[in-house]
């Protein structure tokens, strides 16, 4: 692939940008429909907060603040591609990475912790949302890490150059991960 | 072509909000009464959603073209909360 992947579509934004934008808008409906649903069973049963109740709050905690710093890491990657800063987009891409690791391996941790107490999927209606839910999105943070590490690999290799702004496609799908998270951790850890 | 980066906030403030609105909603979580407390955890969550969407994702700098992107599918889940309510909470 060459650089011509970033031709411009009618309205002036690259076409990249708007193609990333178009998966976004269909990844919106898939956790916008599991959220909305969650939301309306919950509504219409009782017994929900108890369950809730029942997660480690303090590994959930630990998660939301290791996913906005993941986000703030990957757009100073972005940045330091219009600062030419080869140095700061490898570093930083790297520190997402690993906190993407990071919010896995505590995530992992936790299922684990919940399997042993006997709540698996098949504990209730919650459980099953909280692992279909948490499980979905811990699956796209993993493809986010691989986008990510294949970026890296390529500014690595100083093969990145024609091809920049895939930084910030990848950014934006990273960024979408973490608006997902933002609300999941209080339909399923606050309330 | 050249990547656009014309266009960039205080990041690092902007996650200084986020981190500060998380401390918020969960202190929310453990003080207000419960109604209260879903009220301001869930406003949070959607200024947290917006600050990342305009800062972040560079919303705001972005042509109308993709704000109806973003919106459309959002439009998509209100009709199907709306669709789904009635069957799921009245019908005991």
């Amino acid at each position: 692939m060459n650089s011509k992947v970033e031709t411009l579509i009618a309205t002036g934004i690259p076409a990249g940008k708007v193609g990333m934008w178009w998966f976004l808008a269909s990844e919106i409906t898939v956790f916008g429909g599991l959220i909305a649903s969650y939301i309306v069973v919950r509504l219409g049963s009782p017994g929900w907060s108890e369950a809730g109740a029942r997660l480690n709050f303090s590994l959930g905690l630990v998660n939301t603040f290791v996913l906005l710093t993941s986000s703030l890491t990957m757009v100073l990657a972005f940045k330091a591609v219009g600062e030419k800063d080869p140095k700061g987009l490898r570093t930083y891409l790297g520190f997402t990475i690993l906190l993407g690791l990071t919010f896995l391996t505590i995530k992992a941790f936790e299922y684990g912790g919940e399997f042993v107490r006997g709540y698996t999927p098949a504990a209730g209606i919650f459980w099953s949302f909280y692992y279909g839910m948490t499980g979905l999105h811990a699956l796209h943070v993993f493809a986010g890490v691989v986008v990510n590490a294949i970026v890296l690999i390529a500014a690595l290799g100083e093969i990145l150059k024609p091809h920049e702004h895939r930084v910030e496609l990848a950014g934006l799908y990273w960024h979408f991960v973490d608006i997902v998270w933002i609300f999941l951790f209080p339909l399923l850890y606050l309330t | 072509m050249a990547v656009d980066t014309g266009h960039r906030p205080d990041y690092f403030r902007v996650w200084v909000w986020l981190v500060l609105l998380v401390i918020v909603s969960t202190s929310a979580s453990l003080v207000l009464p419960k109604s209260a407390a879903l009220l301001l955890i869930f406003t949070v969550a959607l200024v947290k959603a917006l600050l990342v969407a305009l800062n972040y994702m560079h919303l705001k700098y972005e042509k109308p073209l993709l704000y109806a992107l973003a919106a459309a599918p959002l439009l998509i889940v209100v009709i199907l909360f709306f669709a789904l309510f009635p069957d799921f909470v009245f019908h005991r």
